[in-house]
């Protein structure tokens, strides 16, 4: 079993309201950083990619106006860093900053989310050195293939019609994650006073449609990248579904560390990528699994019939008992060590709704422990079966040039 | 836990750069009693993670585990120090690994390898501190095994590694796991270190980059600094002045911002590759500006210009006092992460022979006085321009 992780049973410690925005407390006396989370959903849906890197560089410009224009010697101390970080799901704002100015940093976050937005969006606005990211295309392409109307996505809006952050930014339902050296109360507080007139609904989001099995093969072109890329997606057990621990536990086995199936052969056994990966991910239309191997140009084939190869093997000859257990292990430990640091445990309280107990861990770690070797088969047949896994393929040619709805 | 030894980039001699990255691959191609890929395999399969990193003046191989297999892994990591098994195959192996590392790290990504890859380049004469070692050197492939066994012969003995443990580990238990493991590796003289000292440069130099994949122009300016071992305190006031040109946008260079680039997107300043306390000296100081379009932001008039500023208007309380709070609590988030804590350990373990002063990092960044980092940034500002420019050509 692993060794409890210190943090662990701050849990028991854990302050919550169900208040407008949501503000969940975890107090830990370990040194002066706190961490904040804000999860803040969005009332309009952003049409594209680049909509929602201009609303996070117009968040991030107003903070750094905002708060200098403002400044008391207490923020200045505090040494805030924020980051804005806005996708199809909603904006999530990240600060890291010493608890002199706690108060201070909430109340001009408050300031910032609620402020007309003085820039003109433009087509250059977008930060130039922001990297394009292969892996987080080929998210995008699945989840948008296995969503049947993909309504979520369709608005052509532009971020620049938008006058006020009211109209995006669905702040009553949102929720704000503290952990360190903080006081529940006072921070409440300053929510209320700050943000009593602007927690208004205006109109609900756009309904999502959940995730269904899209089987096929997606090509499409990177032009711009030389990298290349063969990703398997497929839906997967959601949080609260009595599967995802033997899900997460077959993850890992076919692909989601160096012990994996995939990491073995592909990278020990042949040389043919740095690092894939393989993990499942909670999004609000379902919970997507996804093995990604970048490769180098023109080794797109071989590396998919290589994967293919290890698809056929995990599925004809499933993990034993002791594989399991190692695998059982290590996703029981990277949850463990992923609630080392004040960051890990504010993510983590972040991705649990709507109140997480502070018995929550133990929970999860009860489950993983109790998944076997039959759980793991059976869920290989169906996480990894023809009829569930679509084939994403980024090729560095513009070969194909398929548009994003074409179906394999 | 991390494990860190005396070797790096600047360690490579002329030929054979990328060897000290090989290395660390190598190192996870099999002890005298572990196999091949085992390593990272047991320490996972016991809840862990591991990962190792080369740097210009070390190479760190660092785990996070449950303390009940602490045993285990001084038994992994000793094994590996003792002897690495090493075949001519395994070398070819880790090489197609290294070349799809790069590959996706860098070659074939926007900015890749910028400005990393060239900027020490642009600042120094000498070999060591001038050439990357990051990189897909085919001539690695000719390498004979006796060669890169003499490599590791000597570099990878005790005598010139450093092991920090951080956690709740019971002390008794962890020296007398280390004494029965590490404590019976053959120990040989630590070898001499390569003599990295340079005169500081006196003319401009310009390096031009053509990069397919970057969507815009962006331009980086490198400078020296003192000598982060010697005098430390110094050193950190430029890491304040780092701090001020890019993280302030009533000093730095997006103060001048304000006054209309529209050219200008990102800006960066920092010391060091990874973290300022990792290196010996000669060090590095560095600015990158990405362009926001497809104009070429004035950059030496923006950095000179904000250094000029910083050289004369003498910062007062309330701006020494928020640039204090930004670089203290940097680390502070740095150091809630126990692998960063035994990472940090290391490199002053080894470099600075103090880990200690870790602690007395917050004090030293309160006592940063203005007229310090004034000085500061006199002294970059009398220095000529070193550039980096990388040219879109791709799309």
């Amino acid at each position: 079993m692993m060794t409890e992780a210190p943090h662990i049973s701050a849990l028991d410690h854990l302050a919550q309201d169900a208040g407008s925005p949501r503000l969940v407390c975890l107090p830990i006396q370990r040194g002066p950083l706190v961490v904040l989370k804000w999860k803040i959903p969005l009332f309009r849906s952003m049409g594209s990619v680049k909509q929602l890197s201009d609303l996070e560089t117009a968040l991030g410009r107003l903070w750094l106006e905002m708060s200098h224009e403002n400044r008391s010697s207490l923020l200045g101390r505090s040494g805030a860093r924020l980051s804005f970080t806005a996708s199809f799901q909603g904006m999530a704002v990240s600060a890291k900053f010493l608890n002199c100015g706690t108060l201070e940093v909430v109340r001009m976050l408050c300031q910032v989310l609620t402020a007309e937005l003085p820039y003109v969006m433009s087509t250059t606005s977008r930060t130039a050195s922001h990297s394009d990211n292969l892996i987080g295309r080929a998210r995008e392409a699945a989840l948008t293939i296995m969503v049947a109307n993909s309504n979520f996505r369709a608005s052509q809006d532009d971020v620049t019609s938008m006058q006020r952050l009211h109209d995006v930014l669905d702040l009553a339902r949102s929720s704000i994650m503290l952990v360190g050296p903080v006081h529940y109360q006072a921070v409440r507080t300053v929510l209320d006073d700050e943000l009593s007139i602007s927690c208004h609904k205006f109109d609900m989001p756009p309904s999502v449609d959940s995730l269904r099995p899209a089987p096929g093969v997606f090509e499409f072109s990177s032009p711009s990248r030389g990298n290349e890329l063969v990703m398997l997606a497929a839906p997967a057990p959601a949080r609260g579904d009595p599967n995802l621990p033997a899900a997460e536990v077959a993850t890992a086995l076919f692909g989601g560390w160096h012990g994996s199936r995939l990491f073995r052969h592909l990278r020990d056994r042949c040389g043919l990528t740095y690092g894939p990966f393989c993990r499942i991910e909670h999004h609000a239309e379902g919970a997507l699994f996804m093995a990604a191997v970048p490769v180098k140009p023109g080794n797109n084939t071989i590396v998919l019939h290589e994967v293919c190869s290890v698809v056929d093997q995990t599925i004809n000859y499933p993990p034993g008992s002791v594989e399991v257990a190692a695998g059982v292990r290590f996703v029981a430990g990277t949850l463990v060590i992923s609630l080392d640091t004040l960051t890990g445990l504010a993510s983590c309280l972040a991705s649990l709704e709507p109140r997480p107990g502070p018995s929550f861990v133990n929970d999860q770690l009860t489950a993983l422990y109790a998944v076997t070797a039959a759980d793991v088969a059976r869920t290989n047949e169906r996480l990894l079966g023809a009829h569930n896994v679509s084939v994403v393929l980024f090729e560095s040619e513009c070969t194909k040039n398929r548009q994003l709805d074409t179906r394999g | 836990m991390a494990v860190t030894y005396g070797v790096g980039h600047r360690s490579e001699a002329p030929g054979v750069e990328g060897l000290a990255h090989l290395a660390e691959h190598l190192m996870f191609e099999g002890s005298p009693n572990y196999c091949r890929g085992e390593h990272m395999f047991q320490i996972q399969a016991h809840g862990g993670v591991c990962n190792a990193y080369t740097g210009r003046d070390y190479t760190q191989y660092f785990e996070i585990f449950p303390t009940d297999v602490i045993e285990l892994v001084c038994d992994l990591e000793a094994d590996r120090m003792r002897q690495v098994e090493v075949t001519a195959e395994g070398i070819h192996r880790q090489l197609d690994v290294i070349s799809a590392e790069v590959a996706e790290t860098i070659a074939h990504r926007p900015y890749g390898g910028f400005p990393d890859l060239h900027i020490a380049k642009a600042i120094f004469e000498r070999y060591e501190n001038a050439h990357s070692g990051f990189v897909d050197n085919p001539a690695l492939r000719d390498t004979s095994l006796e060669a890169v066994l003499e490599f590791f012969r000597k570099w990878y003995t005790p005598s010139n590694a450093v092991v920090s443990v951080v956690g709740a580990v019971d002390p008794e238990r962890l020296f007398a796991a280390a004494e029965r493991t590490f404590g019976v590796v053959p120990i040989s003289p630590p070898p001499l270190q390569p003599m990295l000292d340079e005169p500081l440069p006196t003319s401009k130099r310009s390096i031009e980059v053509d990069h397919p994949f970057a969507p815009h122009p962006a331009v980086s300016l490198g400078f020296r600094v003192p000598d982060p071992i010697t005098d430390l305190d110094r050193y950190l006031a430029y890491q304040a002045v780092a701090s001020a040109l890019a993280g302030d946008p009533t000093l730095g260079i997006k103060a001048r911002l304000r006054h209309g680039d529209a050219t200008v997107g990102k800006v960066r300043a920092k010391l060091c590759d990874v973290d300022p306390l990792e290196s010996r000296n000669p060090a590095v100081f560095r600015v990158e500006i990405y362009s926001s379009g497809s104009g070429y932001p004035n950059v030496e008039d923006l950095v000179f210009g904000s250094l000029h500023r910083l050289a004369t208007d003498v910062l007062d309380e309330d701006k020494t006092q928020a640039l204090r709070g930004r670089l203290t609590s940097a680390p502070a988030e740095k150091l809630d992460s126990a692998i960063n804590r035994a990472r940090i350990f290391g490199w002053l373990g080894l470099l600075h022979d103090k880990p200690n002063i870790l602690w007395r990092l917050p004090g030293r960044y309160g006592a940063l006085s203005p007229w310090l980092i004034s000085n500061a940034a006199k002294s970059l500002s009398a220095q000529p321009v070193r550039s980096v420019t990388v040219h879109p050509t791709g799309r």
